[in-house]
C-alpha cells in the first residue's frame, strides 16, 4: 500500500516530464526546427557556472512569487493579484526606503516591514470583499492588479521621483545602510565576469522557511489548512472562516510585496520602470501549480522556470538563431503536462483506494460507483 | 498582466473618429463617445463569447490568450490571403474565429474531459498563448511585422448618414464589425431568454444535475459554448490588427481579455449590459487622451484604472441581498460536472 502511494506520488511528475518533453519536441518538429539543437543549449547551459548564477538570481523572485500565491492555494482563494501587489509595493518601499530616517542597517528591515505592509493592504481589500461582500477574489484581485498597474506610475512619476540627477524616472537611491552586499565570495572560485550573485537569494530561502513553519509547523497553519480542504468541518471547529479569508489573503499579499525587492534591496538600488522585474505574479501562479504548493516543489519549479528563462538568450544568438518564445512555449507545456499529469494520477489513486476500501470492508461496493468514495474526502 | 500598461499606449494609434465631422459632431462629448464605441467593440465581442460559456458553468481565464490567437491569425489572413480585398478580409475575420476556437477546444477538453481546475487551465492557455508565447512565436515564424495589414475594417458610412449631427458618428460612421456586433448582441440576447436551447443553456449553468435529469445533454452544452465562446474572442482580438493597430506588435490585446471577463460580471451575464460596460471601458481608454489632446490636465494612468475601480464598486453594491437574489452569476460556474456524484 505504502510503495503504491510512492509510485503514484512520482509518477506525476514523471508522467509530466515525458509528456512536456515529447510535446515539446513535437512542437520543434511541427515548425522547422531541431528538438536536438535546443537540448544541447539547454545542456550547455547547465554545466556554465555564469548560466547557472543568472538561473538562480532569476529563481530567487520567482520562488517568493510562487509561496505567495501557494499560500492562496492552501485556503482555495486564488490570488491572481501578486502583479499589483508587488508592483505597488516595490514602488513604495523603494521610496520609504531612500525616505526614512532609519540608522544603519535597521534601514533593510523597514524597507522589508513596509514591502511587506503595502503588498498586505493591497490583498486585504481583496480578502475583505471576499470576506464580508462575497465577491470573488479572482476578480477583485484582477480589478486591483489593473489599479495598481497604474498607480504605481502615478505615485512614481507625482510624489517619488528623484529630480535630481539625469533623465531617468526614478525613485532616490537607497542609502548604504539599506543595501544587501553580494554573495560573490560563495561562489566556488568566484564570480565569473560579469555576473554577481544577488542576495535575494537570502530573502527567498526565509519566506521558503517561514512558509513551511507558518503552514505546516503552527496552529494557524493547521486551521489554514482545514479550511481549504474542508470549510464546513473547520467552522463546526470553532475557524472564523471569514476572518481566516482575510488573514490568508493580507498574508499571501504581504509575502507577494517582497517579490520585486531584489532589485531595491541590490543593484540598482532604486525602483525605476526599467529595472524593476515585470510579470512575476503571473510566472508565480504557474511556479505554485509545477511545485504543487510544496515549499520544496516550488523551489524547484522556480529553478526550472529560471533556467527555461536564461536559455532565451542562447537560444536566439544561436547558429541558425532558434526563436526565443519557444522557452515561453516549453514553460507553456510543462504546465499543461503537470497539471493533467496530476489529474490523472489523482483520480487513478482516487479509484485504488476506493477498490482497497470495499476489498477491506468486504462489503460489496456500494451501488453508486467506486470512484465516488473517494471524491467525497 | 504587464500588457495592461500597453492599454494607454495602444489607445493613442485610432483614427481620430469625428476628424471629419465639424461643429457639433467635434464636440468633446461626440468625439469620446464615438469613439468608446470604437474601442469598446473588441470588448464587446469577447465579452459577448466569456458570457456565453460562463452561462454554460464554465470560467475560462485564458481569455487574452484567445484573443491573441484571433489577432494573430487575422493578421496572417489580411497579409497572406490573395484574392479581393473583401474576401480576404472574410478570411482573416474567419481565421480568428477559427484560432479563439481552437485554443478553446483545448481548455474544454481540460475542464470538461480532464475535470482540472478551471481557474488553473484558463491561467495556463494565457500563460502558453499570450503576449509572451505562442502568439508572439506565430507571428515571429510568420513574418507578420514586415508591414501594416493590407485589408482593414475600414468606416462604413450607412447610406450617407455619417453626417448626422451626434448620431452620425456614433451610429452611421462605424466598422462592419462594430454593427456585426450589435447584431449579435440582440441575437443572443434572443438566443438566452427566447428560445428553448437558451432556457437548457441557462439550465445547465444553474443546475448541471437537473438539467441532465431533464435530459439536456450537459457536456455537448458545454463543449459548443465554451468553443463558441473562444471564436467570439478571436473574433474580438481580430478588431486589433484589422481596426485599432495594423502593424503587429506582440501582446497588442493589451490586457482586453481582462477587461472582458470583468465585463461579464459588469454586466450580470446579460448580452445589453455587457455592451453598455464594454462602451464604459472603451470611453475610460479614450478619455485620457481626448482630454489631453485638448491641453486638460489628467493622469493618463488614473483615469485608466477608474473602469477597473467602478467594477469593483458595482460588485460591491450588487453584493446586497435584493441584488444579489436578482442578478447572481450561474450557479454551478467553475465547478465541474460529474454524473452521480451527489
Amino acid at each position: 500500500m505504502t510503495r503504491n502511494r510512492l509510485a503514484l506520488t512520482l509518477a506525476a511528475p514523471v508522467l509530466a516530464i515525458v509528456v512536456a518533453t515529447i510535446a515539446s519536441a513535437i512542437a520543434l518538429v511541427l515548425t522547422g526546427y531541431a528538438p536536438g539543437d535546443v537540448l544541447s543549449i539547454l545542456a550547455d547551459q547547465a554545466t556554465s557556472v555564469r548560466d547557472l548564477l543568472r538561473t538562480v538570481n532569476r529563481a530567487g523572485p520567482y520562488y517568493v512569487s510562487g509561496v505567495a500565491v501557494a499560500i492562496g492555494f492552501k485556503m482555495n482563494l486564488f490570488n491572481i493579484g501578486v502583479e499589483g501587489q508587488y508592483r505597488l509595493a516595490g514602488v513604495v518601499a523603494a521610496a520609504a526606503g531612500a525616505a526614512l530616517p532609519l540608522p544603519g542597517p535597521t534601514r533593510v528591515i523597514g524597507i522589508l516591514a513596509v514591502a511587506v505592509l503595502v503588498g498586505a493592504a493591497w490583498s486585504g481589500l481583496a480578502g475583505l470583499l471576499r470576506a464580508y461582500r462575497g465577491v470573488s477574489e479572482v476578480i477583485a484581485t484582477i480589478m486591483l492588479n489593473a489599479i495598481a498597474l497604474g498607480l504605481t506610475p502615478f505615485l512614481l512619476t507625482r510624489y517619488f521621483e528623484d529630480d535630481s540627477e539625469g533623465f531617468a524616472v526614478r525613485t532616490r537611491p537607497i542609502p548604504s545602510g539599506g543595501r544587501l552586499p553580494f554573495l560573490d565570495f560563495l561562489i566556488p572560485g568566484g564570480a565569473p565576469a560579469g555576473a554577481r550573485f544577488n542576495p535575494f537569494i537570502l530573502i527567498a530561502i526565509a519566506v521558503g522557511v517561514v512558509y513551511y513553519v507558518l503552514i505546516w509547523r503552527s496552529r494557524f497553519g493547521y486551521d489554514l489548512r482545514a479550511s481549504g480542504s474542508n470549510p464546513h468541518a473547520a467552522r463546526a471547529s470553532g475557524v472564523d472562516a471569514k476572518r481566516m479569508t482575510v488573514i490568508a489573503m493580507a498574508i499571501s499579499g504581504g509575502i507577494a510585496g517582497l517579490v520585486g525587492l531584489s532589485t531595491i534591496l541590490s543593484t540598482p538600488y532604486s525602483y525605476t520602470e526599467e529595472s524593476f522585474l515585470s510579470g512575476l505574479g503571473f510566472t508565480g501562479i504557474a511556479i505554485a501549480l509545477l511545485g504543487r504548493n510544496h515549499p520544496v516543489g516550488i523551489a524547484l519549479g522556480a529553478f526550472l522556470w529560471a533556467f527555461i528563462d536564461v536559455s532565451r538568450t542562447a537560444l536566439s544568438s544561436a547558429t541558425p538563431p532558434l526563436p526565443r518564445e519557444i522557452a515561453t512555449i516549453m514553460q507553456g507545456i510543462i504546465v499543461f503536462s503537470v497539471v493533467i499529469a496530476y489529474e490523472v494520477v489523482a483520480r487513478i489513486a482516487e479509484r485504488r483506494d476506493a477498490a482497497e476500501v470495499a476489498r477491506r470492508t468486504e462489503d460489496p461496493p456500494p451501488t453508486t460507483e467506486p470512484s465516488t468514495a473517494g471524491a467525497a474526502s | 498582466m504587464s500588457g495592461l500598461l500597453v492599454l494607454a499606449s495602444t489607445a493613442g494609434a485610432a483614427p481620430d473618429l469625428a476628424s471629419s465631422g465639424r461643429g457639433v459632431n467635434s464636440n468633446l462629448f461626440v468625439v469620446i463617445a464615438a469613439s468608446a464605441i470604437f474601442y469598446g467593440t473588441p470588448l464587446v465581442l469577447a465579452g459577448l463569447g466569456e458570457m456565453l460559456t460562463e452561462r454554460s458553468g464554465i470560467l475560462n481565464l485564458g481569455l487574452e490568450g484567445m484573443m491573441l490567437m484571433g489577432a494573430v491569425a487575422a493578421t496572417w489572413g489580411s497579409l497572406n490571403v490573395g484574392g479581393p480585398g473583401w474576401f480576404a478580409l472574410v478570411a482573416a475575420l474567419v481565421a480568428a474565429m477559427v484560432a479563439g476556437a481552437l485554443v478553446a477546444c483545448v481548455h474544454a477538453v481540460l475542464v470538461i474531459g480532464f475535470r482540472v481546475e478551471q481557474i488553473v487551465s484558463g491561467l495556463a492557455i494565457t500563460i502558453l498563448a499570450g503576449g509572451a508565447g505562442l502568439s508572439s512565436y506565430l507571428a515571429g515564424s510568420w513574418d507578420l511585422s514586415r508591414g501594416p495589414v493590407p485589408h482593414r475594417l475600414g468606416r462604413f458610412d450607412v447610406l450617407g448618414l455619417g453626417d448626422l449631427p451626434v448620431v452620425g458618428p456614433l451610429l452611421f460612421r462605424q466598422n462592419l464589425l462594430t454593427y456585426a456586433s450589435w447584431l449579435l448582441v440582440a441575437a443572443l440576447w434572443w438566443y438566452l431568454f427566447r428560445t428553448r436551447r437558451g432556457l437548457h443553456l441557462r439550465a445547465v449553468g444553474e443546475s448541471p444535475a437537473t438539467a441532465d435529469a431533464m435530459g439536456i445533454p450537459v457536456e455537448r452544452y458545454r463543449y459548443g459554448h465554451t468553443i463558441a465562446g473562444g471564436a467570439l474572442a478571436g473574433l474580438g482580438g481580430a478588431f486589433f490588427p484589422l481596426a485599432i493597430i495594423p502593424l503587429w506588435s506582440d501582446g497588442l490585446t493589451g490586457g482586453r481579455g481582462w477587461i472582458a471577463l470583468a465585463l461579464v460580471i459588469f454586466g450580470f451575464w446579460r448580452p445589453e449590459l455587457i455592451l453598455v460596460g464594454a462602451y464604459l471601458f472603451g470611453a475610460s481608454a479614450s478619455l485620457g487622451l481626448t482630454l489631453q489632446a485638448r491641453g486638460v490636465e489628467v493622469s493618463p494612468q488614473l483615469l485608466a484604472s477608474l473602469p477597473y475601480l467602478l467594477t469593483i464598486v458595482v460588485l460591491v453594491a450588487v453584493s446586497t441581498g435584493w441584488a444579489r437574489r436578482r442578478v447572481g452569476a450561474p450557479a454551478a460556474l467553475g465547478t465541474p460536472y460529474e454524473r452521480e456524484s451527489r
